[in-house]
C-alpha cells in the first residue's frame, strides 16, 4: 500500500482536482483506493456526492480504524471509496497538540489499511500545522500543485525549507505545474524556467481550464467525463507519470 | 421493470446506466469437470468468468485471441487459471450450450444525485429461433458501503409494495440450459458407477459390467477422431482393458467360442490404440521431461519431441480411419447389443454363468489377494524389475475386480482398499512408465543415423534423459516396498478376510 498527498501551503492551486481525478484514475486502473479527504472544507467530499455522517468527527479519525470504518462510503466508481471530511476537522490540530503532539499519529492509523487498499490519497488543508506534519512523514509522495506565479514559487521555496530543517527526506515532495494559462505571458516564462532548470516538477502539467473549474457543477471528476478534454488528458498523463513514480 | 421504477420513484430518483445484449457460451469438459467440482464457466467476446452455481462471480479473465478458449493454456496468467489448472487439465473445454444474457443496470439516486444503490436486471434465454421464456429473470440489488440504510428501504419497497420475493436459491443456468436442450448434465463419467444385485447371477454381472465399458467405449469415439483431448483415448483404452480382464478374472462365464472371439476384438482394439497414447503421454510431459535435462540438452529434446509430434499425427489419422471402418462399427455396435440382449441362447453361456455372481466375485477376489501378498513378501532389494511388473499387473487386476464388485460388498471398506491399491499402484504405474520410457528412447537413438550433428545432439539428450529416469526408477523401488508394507499388514489382511467371504 502507499500514500500519496496532495498538498500546498497556499490554497486554491488545485490541490482538490488534482486529488479527485487521480483517485478515480487509480480506481480505473483496478487498484484499490481510499481517499481520505482531510480538509475541514470537505471540497473532495462533495465532489463526490457524498454527505458527512452527523456523528464523524476529529476525535474519531484520531482513534484509529476500529472508529473509522463505519464511516467510510462507496463513490459511484469501482474500486473507489471516501473517508468524508467533516467541519470539526478544523480543529484536528488543536486536538493533536492537546493529545500526542506526536507526528506519527497518522501515520500509524493508515498502516492498519495496509491490507485493505493499495491506495490511500489524502486531500489535505493548506497550511502547515502538526497535522500537515503528520501527513509528511504518512506519504510515500507529496504531489505539490504550483501555479506559475512569483508568490506560488515562494510558498513552494518555503515548504523546501521546512523539509530541511525537520529533516524529512526531500525526495518525497513532487512538484508540478497546475493552472497554467498559456496565454499569460508570464505563466510562460515560468513554465519554461521551471521545467529548464528543477529536475523535480513532474513533466506533465495542468492547464488551466472552465472544464475543471466545472466540476463542481457536474460533480464527477473530469477523467470520468466521457468526453476528451485538455484537462482530462492532462490528468491522465500525470497519473502516467505518478504511476511511473510508485514503482 | 417498468412498475417497480415507478414504485421506486416515489422516493428516489433512478438513472440507467446500461443496457446489454450478449451471447454467452457455456463450457465444461466432457466428463463435466467443471460441473462436478461447483463451477459454472461463461465465455463471452474475449472475456470469460469463473461463477459458482449460485451464479456468483469468482474470477474473470480476458482472452488474448479471438477463438474461444480451448485448454487450460489459452487462459491468461491469474486467479481463474489458478482455479481451473488442477481441474480441468488435460482436457479441453467443449460447448455445453448457449446463452443470452440480457441485462440493464439502474442507479438509485438520493438527492445529492449520488447512488446509494444500484439495481441489475438480468434475464437469461436458451440462444434459440424462436422466442423463449427465459430460464431465469432476476433483479440483482447491490448495496453500496455507507448507504445501508438506503439498501433496506429499497428492498423493503421491492418486497413489500411490488411483491417481488427474495431468492432463496439461485438457479443453475448449465442444468437448466441443458434441460431445455432435453439433454442431461453430467451425462458421462468416465468411473462408471455400477451397482450390481447380490441375486445377479455370474452371466447378468458380466453383461451389466461390459454394457457399461462398451458404452464408455462408443462414447469416446468420436472425441478420439475429431481429436479433442488426450482424455477420450485414455479412457476408450481404459474401458477396452477393463472388459478384457473381467473376461479372464471370471472364467466360465460365456461359451468358449464367444469369450475367445470378444477377447480377439478388444485385442485388436487395445493394440490399435498403444502407439498414439504412448505419443500422448509423451507429449503431455514434455515440460517435465525437459526440466529433466541440463539447458544444453533442451534443444536436442525440442527435436526430439517435433518428431514425435509428426508420428503422432500419422497415428491420430490411421485410428481414425479404423474407427470409421465398417469392420470396426460392426464389432463394437455386435457387443453393445449383444450384452443388451434380455436372454442368451444356452449355448452362449458357460459353466459358470448361473452362478451367483457374489460368489464368483467373492472366490476371484479372494485368490487374487492371496497371491499378492504371497509374492510380496518374498520381494527384497535383489527382486528383479520384471518381477515388479507382474506385481503390477496382479495389482491392477485386483483394482478393477474391487471396483467392478464393491457395490456387492461393504462400500466404506472396498474405497478403503481401493484407495489404498490406488496409492500402490501409482507407484507402480511410475516405475512400469519409466521402463517404457527408456526403452523406447533408446530404440529412438537405436533408429537414428549418427551422421549428423543434429542427430547427435538428439541423442546426447535422450540420454541424458534416459540417465535421470533410471535413477528416478531406482527411488521408486524404494517407495514400493514401503507402500506394500502398508497395504500387507496383518490389520488390513484380517479386515480383508472378513471383508470377502464366501
Amino acid at each position: 500500500m502507499k500514500i500519496i498527498a496532495s498538498y500546498n501551503i497556499k490554497g486554491g492551486v488545485g490541490k482538490t482536482a488534482t486529488i479527485v481525478n487521480l483517485a478515480y484514475l487509480a480506481a480505473a486502473d483496478g487498484h484499490k483506493v481510499l481517499l481520505c479527504d482531510l480538509d475541514p472544507q470537505g471540497s473532495a467530499t462533495f465532489y463526490f456526492r457524498i454527505r458527512t455522517h452527523k456523528k464523524q468527527t476529529g476525535q474519531k479519525l484520531l482513534r484509529g480504524r476500529k472508529k473509522l470504518d463505519k464511516f467510510v462510503m462507496e463513490s459511484d466508481f469501482e474500486n473507489l471509496e471516501i473517508l468524508p471530511a467533516n467541519l470539526s476537522y478544523r480543529s484536528l490540530d488543536i486536538l493533536l497538540n492537546k493529545e500526542t503532539k506526536s507526528k506519527h499519529i497518522l501515520k500509524n492509523i493508515f498502516k492498519s489499511y495496509q491490507k485493505t487498499y493499495d491506495l490511500i490519497l489524502l486531500d489535505c488543508p493548506p497550511n502547515i500545522t502538526l497535522l500537515s506534519e503528520n501527513i509528511f512523514y504518512a506519504a510515500d509522495l507529496i504531489l505539490v500543485p504550483i501555479i506559475p506565479s512569483t508568490l506560488s514559487i515562494r510558498t513552494y521555496d518555503q515548504l523546501l525549507d521546512f523539509f530541511k530543517q525537520e529533516k524529512i527526506k526531500r525526495s518525497k515532495l513532487i512538484p508540478f505545474l497546475s493552472m497554467v494559462e498559456k496565454r499569460k505571458k508570464l505563466h510562460t516564462e515560468i513554465t519554461e524556467d521551471l521545467l529548464n532548470h528543477d529536475k523535480h516538477f513532474l513533466r506533465s502539467m495542468i492547464p488551466y481550464s472552465a472544464n475543471i473549474e466545472k466540476m463542481g457543477i457536474n460533480r464527477k471528476p473530469i477523467a470520468a467525463e466521457i468526453r476528451s478534454t485538455a484537462a482530462k488528458q492532462a490528468y491522465l498523463d500525470l497519473w502516467q507519470e505518478v504511476t511511473e513514480l510508485l514503482q | 421493470m417498468e412498475s417497480l421504477l415507478i414504485e421506486i420513484s416515489k422516493h428516489y430518483t433512478h438513472q440507467t446506466i446500461s443496457a446489454e445484449h450478449s451471447l454467452s457460451l457455456l463450457l465444461d469438459s466432457f466428463d463435466w469437470r467443471l460441473y462436478n467440482k461447483g463451477y459454472l464457466l461463461r465465455h463471452s467476446n474475449q472475456h470469460s468468468e469463473l461463477l459458482n452455481m449460485d451464479g456468483h462471480l469468482l474470477h474473470k479473465a480476458t482472452i488474448p485471441q479471438k477463438k474461444r478458449p480451448r485448454f487450460i493454456h489459452d487462459f491468461p496468467k491469474g486467479k481463474l487459471k489458478d482455479s481451473l489448472t488442477s481441474i480441468l487439465a488435460p482436457r479441453a473445454l467443449l460447448e455445453r450450450a448457449q446463452i443470452v444474457v440480457e441485462s440493464c443496470v439502474y442507479t438509485v439516486l438520493d438527492q445529492e444525485k449520488k447512488t446509494v444503490v444500484r439495481l441489475q436486471h438480468e434475464q437469461i434465454f436458451l440462444q434459440s429461433k424462436k422466442p423463449l421464456p427465459p430460464l431465469q429473470d432476476q433483479l440483482i440489488c447491490t448495496p453500496l458501503r455507507g448507504y445501508e440504510k438506503e439498501f433496506t428501504t429499497i428492498t423493503r419497497i421491492l418486497t413489500e409494495d411490488c411483491g417481488l420475493t427474495a431468492a432463496t436459491k439461485s438457479e443453475n443456468i448449465m442444468k437448466l440450459s441443458l434441460e431445455k436442450m432435453n439433454r442431461r448434465v453430467k451425462d458421462y463419467s468416465s468411473k462408471a458407477d455400477l451397482n450390481l444385485d447380490e441375486n445377479f447371477s455370474g452371466l447378468d454381472a458380466a453383461k451389466y459390467i461390459l454394457g457399461s465399458t462398451f458404452e464408455t467405449i462408443t462414447r469416446n469415439e468420436q472425441g478420439i477422431i475429431d481429436d479433442l483431448d488426450i482424455e477420450f483415448l485414455h479412457d476408450f483404452r481404459v474401458a477396452v482393458r477393463r472388459s478384457r480382464s473381467l473376461l479372464s478374472l471370471l472364467k466360465g462365464i460365456f461359451h468358449d467360442t464367444i469369450t475367445d472371439e470378444l477377447k480377439t476384438d478388444l485385442k485388436k482394439m487395445g493394440s490399435l490404440t498403444g502407439a498414439l497414447r504412448d505419443h500422448d503421454v509423451y507429449l503431455d510431459k514434455k515440460d517435465e521431461y525437459k526440466k529433466m535435462v541440463p539447458a544444453a540438452l533442451r534443444p536436442g529434446l525440442d527435436k526430439y519431441f517435433e518428431d514425435i509430434h509428426k508420428q503422432r499425427i500419422d497415428e491420430q489419422k490411421k485410428l481414425t480411419q479404423f474407427l470409421q471402418s465398417k469392420e470396426y462399427q460392426q464389432i463394437s455396435r455386435k457387443w453393445q447389443q449383444y450384452m443388451r440382449a434380455p436372454q442368451l441362447a444356452d449355448m452362449d453361456k458357460g459353466n459358470n454363468a448361473d452362478i451367483s455372481i457374489k460368489k464368483l466375485a467373492s472366490k476371484s477376489i479372494s485368490k487374487r489377494y492371496k497371491k499378492i501378498i504371497a509374492t510380496g513378501q518374498m520381494f527384497d532389494h535383489q527382486t528383479e524389475d520384471s518381477e515388479i511388473h507382474q506385481m503390477r499387473i496382479e495389482f491392477k487386476k485386483l483394482r478393477y475386480l474391487l471396483e467392478f464388485f464393491k457395490s456387492l460388498f461393504s462400500k466404506n471398506e472396498m474405497n478403503h482398499f481401493i484407495q489404498q491399491l490406488k496409492t500402490v499402484q501409482n507407484c507402480l504405474g511410475n516405475f512400469n512408465d519409466l521402463s517404457v520410457q527408456q526403452e523406447s528412447l533408446m530404440q529412438h537413438i537405436q533408429a537414428m543415423p549418427c551422421n549428423r550433428k543434429e542427430h547427435l545432439m538428439v541423442a546426447a539428450s535422450l540420454g541424458g534423459l534416459i540417465a535421470h529416469m533410471s535413477e528416478e526408477q531406482q527411488k521408486l523401488r524404494t517407495v514400493f516396498f514401503e507402500d506394500f508394507e502398508i497395504f500387507a499388514n496383518q490389520e488390513n489382511q484380517n479386515l480383508f478376510d472378513t471383508l470377502i467371504q464366501f
